[in-house]
Order: C-alpha cells, then structure tokens, then sequence
C-alpha cells in the first residue's frame, strides 16, 4: 500500500483499489526487478549503439579486406569478418539500426491503429463493431510472409514499406485487445458518471477508457517488437532487406548460411543477436505483465517475502495457547478457541488484522457475528475453516467437536467439508458454472465416501432437506439458470453433504432481496432445529442477527468488544461500539433518525495500545486511553470490554447514543 | 395526486425494455407514471428486476425508453441525445451504488471533480481547481484531498466524493441509485444526514432508488413501491410503511428483519401465518402482461387477478394496485378471504374508502 496516505486508508485495503502506486523511485523499483533490468538493458544497448555507429559513419561495414575474410574474433575485428573481409561488428550495428527502427516503425502502426479501431469498435458498437470485426478477421486470416513477398514485388526492396504493411497486419492483435477492454471498461458505473456528466464521447475515450488500455497495449506492443524483429530478420535472409552491400541481420545469416562448411563462426553473432534481441523484448512483455497483474491483486509486485519475514511467520505458527479453561462456560461446546490470531506480512514483519479472539459455539447454537467492514469478521470465519489467504498466519488454540486443529500442518484438509463448512456470500460465485447441480452434488458426496447410487439418493435428499421443489429438473440445471434463492438452498445443500457439526455462514443472505432473505433465514432456522449444529453467522445486518441469532459477538478493530445473548445486548448494550452500532442502524417502523459513527475503523497496525475505539467513542476520556482494555464479565454469559461501561450506566442509564427524531423531510406540496 | 407547481421530473407511461436476442425482449418498466418535485425526496423500492434502476438509468438518458415521455422542468427529455442531452448535465446527476467503481480509479479526486465542471463552464482551472476545494468543504472533507487518487479513501469518503461531482454543476434532481446500499451503516447514517442537509442548503431534489425501505423511511417523505417493472403502491412513506394496503408492500414490509429479538420474533410469527406456499404451483400466471404480476406469490388471488391486469385505485393519499381495492373488479375484500393472519387494512380505519375518496387522510407523522 502507499505510504503516503495520512487519512484513513480502507480498511483492511481493499485488494487493487489503490491507485497507480509509486513506491521509491524508478531506479529503485528497477533494481528489485533483474529479470526488466537485464531486458532493459540489452535492448538499450543494441539501440544506442547502433544508432551512433549509423548516425556518426562509426566503423566501416563496407570496406572490404579480401585477403581478412572469414576470420575468427581478433583484436581488429572482435566479432570476425565476413566472405568479403568486412567487419562483422560493424555490419550488425550498422544493420541493426534499420532493423530496429523498422520494427519500430510496424509496432507503431500496429498500435496506434489497432488502438482507434479497438476503441471505436468496443465504444460505439452495432455496425462499427461488426465492421471492424469483419476487418480484423481478414487481417488475422492473411498469411504474412506470402503478404510481405508481394508487396516487395511491387514495391521492390524497400524494407520500410514493407514494415508498414507488417504494421496494419499485426494491428488485428491490438483491435481486439482494446476493443475487449474497452467493451469491459465501458460498463463501469465511472464511464455511466462520466456521460451524466455531460462529457463528449471522444473525452471519454480519452480520459475514462484509453488510459486502462495502455498497459495491456504497451506489454503486447513489446511482443509484438520482437515478432517484428523475427519478421524483418525472415525477410532479409529471403533477399528482400537492405539492397547488398548495405548489411541487414537477416541478409547477414543468408550470407553466413552460404559458408557454414567454411567458418561455422559466422554464424553465430548475427544468430545471437537476433534471438538475444527477440528474447529480451518478449521477457520483457511477460514480466511486465506479471508486474501488472501483481499490481493489479495489490501486492506490491510479484516479489517474494523477505527471509525475516518467513522467519516471523514460522515464529508465529509456532505459538503455544493452552486450552480454555473448564470455567469460562466453553466446556463441551463444538467449536473452541481461544487467542486466536491472524496475522499477515508488512513492511518486514507481520501485522495481526485478528487479535486475541476467545470463541465458543455449542451444538444448536447460533452466533451472530458483527461488526463494521475491516473488523476481521471474516477472517475469523476463514481461519476456522483454515481457509485463510497465503501470506496469512493464523495461530491460536481452535478445537472443533472436541478435537484440536492444528493451525499450520494442514489437518484441516480432512475435516473441512465433514466437521466444519461454509456457506458463503454469493452463491452464484460459489458454485462452478460449468458444471450442472447434480454433479456438483456428486463430486462433493463422492468425495464424502458415498457411491455413485448413494451419492445420487443422499443429493435428492439433501435438496428435499432445503427445501427444493422439482429436485430433478434442478439436479440438471446449470447454477447461472437458478434464482439468487435457489442458488444459495444449493450451497446449503452442499455445506450439509458432509454433515459438519459447524458451518460458518458469511453474509449468506446479504445478496439476496429481503423477501428471499427471510425464506433462507428460515431454512435456517428449521436445519438448526432439526440438526443441531454450532452455527457462526457473519453478518453487518443486526436486524438478520435479531432474526436468527441466540448469542452476539461484536468485534471491532480485530478483537470481541462485546459478547452477549441476543436479547440482552439489542436491549442494552453494554459496551459503547455496540451501542453505536445499534443507533445507526435505520429501522423500518421507528421514526428516529439513525446515528453515525464519526470516523472509520482504524487499519490494522494503527490499532492502539488502549482501548481501540476511543478514537471515536463519544464517552472517551482519559481513562480509556491509559491502558489496555480488557475483557470483563458484566452478568452470566456475558463480557464487555469498556472501562467506562458501569460508570456510565450510572450516569445516563445507557451506552447507545441519544437518537434524535428525524426532521421533517423538505414538504413540498402534498 | 401532488397538486400544485408543476414537477421538476415527470414521468409518463414509461417503459423501458432490455434486447436479450434479436428476437426476444425483456419488458423492465411497464408504464410508470412518477413526478418528484423541486427540493423533494421520491423513494423507489423494490427487489431485484423491478426495474427501480432502470427507472432511473432512463431519466440518466442512459438507457433509451421503449415509450412514454420523461419531462424534466417543463421539457422532454426522453430522447435527448448529444450536445442536448449534454446540456442536461447541469441540472441532472447522479449518485450510484458503488462509491469505487462510480470514480475512475486513475484520476485525482480534484481532477474528478473539476472535469464536469470545465465542460459546463469555460473557466480558468484555478477557478475550477477553486470550486472542487470548496465542493469538498461541503462534503465534510478536506481541501487537499484533490490532490489524491479515489482509491486512498474509505467507502463512506469516497461515497462523499461522489456527491460533490454530482453537486458540482448545481444539479436540481440527483438520482441515488442504490446509493448507501453499500456502505457499513455506521457510514450509512451519515451519508444519509449529509444527503438531507444538501437539499436544505441547496434545494436539490432526489430520485431515491433504494431495496432497503427502512432507508427509504428515513429520506424520503413519499414512495413508489415496484415489483416487476410496475407500480403495485404509492403514497406517503410513513403511512404505507405503517399501513401497507397492496400485499405485495406488505410481503415486502413484513420479510425485513428489525433489530429487536422480541418484536422480530412477533413478525416473524405473522410473516409465517399469512405465507403463501405459491398457490396455484408454479404456473404462474398467463400470458406475460396478462393480469397482476404478484398474482402467483399473492394470498388473495382470485381469477381476475390473473386474467386482468389492476389499475392504480385512489385510496386518500395513496394509490394502489390491487383488484381488492378495486369494487368494479369483483375482488372480495381482504377480510372477506380467509387467510390466517392477514386483516382488512382499510377496515380498521374508519374513513377512506376506495369508491369514495375523501381528502385530507395525509398522515403528517415523522416530526
């Protein structure tokens, strides 16, 4: 993330939000990259120095030394010399100047074409985009070489003219490449703002869609160089380059090729040249790509952690947490954890987005898990299912149905799916649009020990158990052909194949519309009743944990805040955030205006030392910033973490901010 | 049914369809009649495939309407296209769901900001770079954020960023397209606060499309409530919040799930009572277009309900959409069908009744 940034940054950074990041200077950033640096480098050597033998008659790749010919590398000749005596060195910069700046001149066309016509194409659509689809095809349908070998016979040996016709062929590659982007770009809601606002088209090609082309065009551009180079180099070694004398890199291997059996040397400098130039340009495409796409996921580039930092991550995997105590009410439950703890990668050591969760869900529960975006609800779900993303650590003490999980050995690979599953956001996302329901179904009861006759009765079973009418016709249908709610009744499904005695539901029904919603929150409800499993329900929604939930966990800035059962903390909150939490929720039959939280919920790695929500706490005082706060008991099976909780039920008899009346809406005329 | 000065967005026997093939149509808006009137709020609600968006994409000029006519200040809109439809960008914005891909990522907000300016007006672009410091000012940010890129900011700062560019040229109507449905409602709150001190300051008017009514409740004094693409209820917010008549505002109002465990659990008992296990399978309905669209998911449906689409009845302040509140429709009352749970809404209340329309039932509540 750039560091630059003093107001508060999404939390959690949200992965390729960021804007075009700048980190250190060029050089800087070069220099962590051999792989660019080398490519840079040779290219740019080849250039300039063959640009300045040309430019400035340096050498002599004409003057011929008959009775020199054909000799190996010396002093005079460091690359040898040719049947006629000449200087090898001299004619592959002098060659390569034309060559270089040919190819330079195709990839210009190629780009600057293919890029209008793309942009045209993908931005009007209709009979444009047909048009140029058909042109494109044709385009792409040429033989090139065939192209190229009439055209000289036309044209003569003019390798300038042939480049060009090179040019318009490869701009096929660019027309597709923009129109595709830009037919992607132009369903940004930014692109709908801009033409609202009153922009022209060609400004919003300009400004709005062009510049996301650029990078992708600048990568193909430098493969496309490279192909260029091989094609000029084709061309000349057929006679059709420079006119003798004058060198070409292709002509060179022509005339090298007559006195292989002579002097197999030869060969190799103008060889080498052409395959070290061709290489280092589509390197330097693919490694430019790998950059942008590294960025683009916001990591700050594809560069592997520092040793420190695996270091510090083996230190915390390797971190002890004993077993919860008998006493804290966790005895028996399903899940179990106590310090739970996830960690990712910064700077050079590790930050914890999860600090210090203590759990516990027992069977037939339900545990509503909330907070703001950024507060780790979701990597606390992940990290039970040991699904947290790569760089991430988890540590901590996690016990489900009565046995421990390692968090670093991967025994969570067996018992995910059979004691412990998901139920995630979007359904749709969740199952694989390739495949039809009923063999989705199959997969996931094959891999629970079922047959293929058992697997098809227990997957029937399972869409009667969600409630799913006409279970054969969607048995045979595609995810994309279900409703939202169908949908999700089918990741439900799949969650129970194994029949796990925990299933995580994250946000399950925030996609869904409301009426949908309460259908799902019953099914819910009636699988809770009827099997009796520990259920940890994430959602941002109080009014959904109201519906379904029996206990609340409300987290905040990585840790539980606030931990109750359900009617005790919707009817009073005892710590400030859930308070807050409450206020601003708007409620449908209530006429009160909902309140804000000023402020965001800090990053992690600017959490504070106290408690971590005094920043925008309307009770803070100086007691709250003078040390860490901590859990505390407040009545059976419930713990708080405010220092000021009592003193200000005392006070004002509440910890919720006072809701004002909402004002009368603007009355126009009625 | 809003007498007075004349609107500042009327909508007439709109429709607006979608092209799924070259053959086939999808018919989003089937002639909606709406009017939001200077410095007002008009809440649109409805699920997914109401067409509450699309609505509002076509007041945009962002998707061509199949027929009717959008007026706005007096003028046809409809079909506006170019420097026309340009000119319109002074006086119509918009605000939409998702605050990051609403700002173009590789711009700075200052940029941003200015770009609609520079069209509208020829100025400087000190006195453009001028006006965005104090557009930002006016969203509750710094100044300097001009000189950051969208993505350095929180969902709810980006959201705000958003509101100035749609204040930038003086708008009078801002379409809010889902526009808090995005954010954490810590934030939510205070969008929504900013968004009602805007109108009080400048008298701009809101087109408020939402699927989340207790929102809509909260800015909006009147509401148009939509199931696929028609109007099924109109009227005064509070009272169609507190007083559903269509069944379908009433599904709609009873599926939310209010944060109080004991009253949730009230509603969740009457949700369940008067649930309709899709009566009449899942033949829903005849001929697309023929009869009601909530025929098939409705408690009271009787064969008119399918065979005959219901007009827009007149009941106070309201309008509904319901044959049941139609008498020449030959639709039992609600209390007259035996549907567990479910009351006569307009027997309770002495007063308004569909064949006579009194005036004066406006319920002025909400302070």
């Amino acid at each position: 993330m750039s560091t630059d940034v003093t107001a508060a940054a999404p939390p959690g950074g949200a992965p390729g939000a960021g804007p075009p990041r700048r980190t250190g200077g060029g050089i800087a950033w070069l220099l962590r990259r051999p792989g660019i640096l080398a490519c840079l480098i040779w290219i740019g050597l080849v250039f300039v120095a063959s640009s300045v033998a040309r430019l400035f008659s340096l050498g002599n790749p004409l003057e011929q030394d008959l009775g020199n010919a054909l000799a190996g590398p010396s002093a005079a000749h460091p690359l040898g010399t040719d049947q006629l005596g000449r200087d090898v060195l001299d004619r592959l910069l002098f060659g390569g100047w034309e060559t270089l700046l040919s190819a330079w001149l195709a990839v210009v066309i190629a780009v600057v074409l293919g890029t209008a016509l793309g942009l045209l194409a993908g931005y009007v659509g209709g009979a444009v985009d047909t048009v140029t689809s058909w042109v494109q095809d044709i385009l792409i349908t040429l033989p090139t070489i065939l192209v190229l070998l009439a055209v000289a016979t036309v044209l003569g040996n003019d390798i300038w003219a042939a480049m060009t016709v090179l040019g318009v062929l490869m701009s096929a590659t660019f027309i597709r490449l923009v129109r595709s982007l830009t037919v992607s770009v132009r369903e940004e809601l930014y692109v709908d703002a801009a033409r609202v606002s009153g922009l022209s088209g060609a400004r919003i090609l300009g400004r709005h869609i062009l510049p996301n082309a650029v990078g992708p065009v600048f990568i193909q551009g430098s493969a496309a160089l490279g192909t260029a180079v091989v094609v000029q180099a084709g061309l000349g070694f057929l006679g059709l380059g420079a006119p003798p004398p004058y060198p070409s890199w292709g002509g060179m291997i022509s005339e090298a090729a007559t006195s292989i059996s002579l002097q197999p040397w030869l060969l190799v400098p103008s060889g080498l040249m052409i395959v070290l130039t061709v290489l280092a340009l589509n390197l330097l495409g693919d490694y430019l790509r790998d950059e942008m796409y590294a960025a683009r996921q916001g990591r700050g580039g594809a560069t592997q952690p520092s040793r420190r930092q695996r270091r510090a991550a083996d230190a915390l995997a390797a971190r002890e947490v004993a077993e919860p105590t008998v006493d804290d009410g966790s005895a028996g439950a399903v899940l179990r954890v106590r310090d739970l703890r996830v960690s990712f990668p910064h700077d050079d050591g590790f930050v914890d987005v999860v600090s210090g969760v203590d759990l516990h869900i027992g069977a037939g529960e339900t545990v509503g898990l909330v907070g703001e975006s950024g507060c780790g609800k979701t990597m606390t779900g992940l990290s039970l299912l040991g699904l947290v993303p790569s760089p991430g650590v988890v540590s901590g003490y996690i016990e489900i149905d009565g046995r421990r999980v390692s968090t670093h050995d991967g025994s969570f690979a067996g018992r995910r799916g059979r004691e412990v599953a998901l139920i995630s956001q979007e359904p749709m996302v969740a199952l694989d649009p390739v495949f039809t329901v009923g063999s989705l179904m199959d997969e996931v009861l094959r891999g629970h020990g079922y047959d293929r006759a058992g697997a098809r009765t227990r997957a029937a079973e399972l869409l009667e158990l969600v409630g799913i009418p006409r279970i054969e016709a969607v048995l045979r249908s595609y995810p994309h052909q279900l409703s939202g709610g169908m949908a999700q009744r089918v990741s439900i499904a799949i969650a129970l194949a194994g029949e796990p005695r925990l299933l995580i539901a994250d946000e399950p029904t925030t996609a869904l519309d409301v009426t949908v919603q309460a259908e799902i929150l019953e099914l819910l409800r009636r699988l809770q009743a009827d099997l009796g499993m520990a259920l940890l329900f994430i959602t941002h929604d109080l009014g959904v944990v109201a519906d379904i939930c029996t206990r609340t966990v409300v987290m905040y800035a990585g840790e539980v805040v606030e931990q109750a059962p359900v009617e005790d903390l919707f009817d009073s909150p005892r710590h400030p955030y859930s308070g807050a939490l409450l206020a601003a929720t708007p409620q449908v039959d209530d006429d009160h205006d909902p309140v804000g939280i000023r402020g965001v919920v800090p990053p992690p790695g600017r959490w504070p030392e106290h408690c971590r929500f005094a920043g925008r706490c309307s009770f803070a005082t100086d007691t709250c910033r003078s040390g860490p706060a901590v859990l505390r008991p407040a009545g059976p099976d419930r713990v708080h973490r405010c220092v000021r909780s009592e003193e200000l039920f005392d006070e004002r008899g509440d910890v919720r901010p006072r809701r004002q009346p909402a004002p009368a809406p603007v009355e126009v005329s009625s | 049914m809003t007498t007075g000065p004349e609107p500042l967005l009327d909508i007439r026997d709109l429709s607006v369809e979608y092209r799924l093939s070259r053959r086939e149509t999808l018919r989003a808006v089937h002639g909606v009649d709406l009017d939001v009137h200077a410095g007002e709020t008009v809440g649109l609600v409805g699920e997914s495939g109401s067409g509450k968006s699309t609505i509002g994409r076509a007041v945009l000029g962002l998707t061509p309407p199949a027929s009717g006519s959008i007026r706005f200040d007096g003028q046809e809109i409809a079909g506006l296209r170019g420097r026309q439809r340009a000119r319109l960008a002074r006086d119509l914005q918009v605000v939409f769901q998702d605050p990051l891909s609403s700002l173009n990522p590789s711009m700075k907000v200052g940029d941003l900001l200015q770009e609609p300016i520079r069209v509208v007006r020829r100025i400087s672009r000190g006195e453009a770079a001028e006006i965005a410091g104090d557009l930002l000012e006016r969203v509750s940010l710094p100044r300097d954020a001009a000189s950051r890129y969208p993505g350095a900011f929180s969902g709810g700062q980006r959201q705000r960023i958003a509101i100035a560019r749609a204040l930038s040229i003086d708008a009078r109507l801002i379409v809010c397209d889902e526009s808090v449905s995005a954010l954490d409602v810590s934030t939510q709150a205070s969008i929504l606060s900013l968004l009602r001190r805007l109108q009080r300051e400048l008298g701009v008017a809101y087109l408020f499309v939402s699927h989340d009514i207790a929102v809509v409740r909260n800015v909006s004094r009147r509401v148009v409530v939509l199931y696929k693409g028609r109007v099924m209820e109109r009227g005064p917010t509070a009272e169609i919040v507190d007083r559903p008549y269509h069944p379908y505002t009433r599904t709609l109002l009873d599926a939310i799930p209010i944060p109080d465990p004991r009253g949730q659990r009230e509603r969740r008992a009457r949700r369940l009572a008067s649930r309709v296990r899709s009566p009449g399978g899942t033949a829903a309905g005849g001929a697309a277009g023929a009869g009601c669209p909530f025929a098939a998911r409705c408690a009271f449906v009787q064969d008119v309900c399918r065979t005959r689409a219901p007009v827009p009845i007149p009941i106070g302040a309201r309008q509904v959409a319901c044959h049941m509140y139609d008498p020449a429709s030959g639709h039992p009352r609600a209390g007259e069908i035996a549907t567990g749970g479910w009351d006569d809404p307009l027997a309770r209340e002495p007063g308004p009744a569909p064949d006579r329309q009194p005036a004066g039932t406006t319920r002025h509540d909400g302070g």
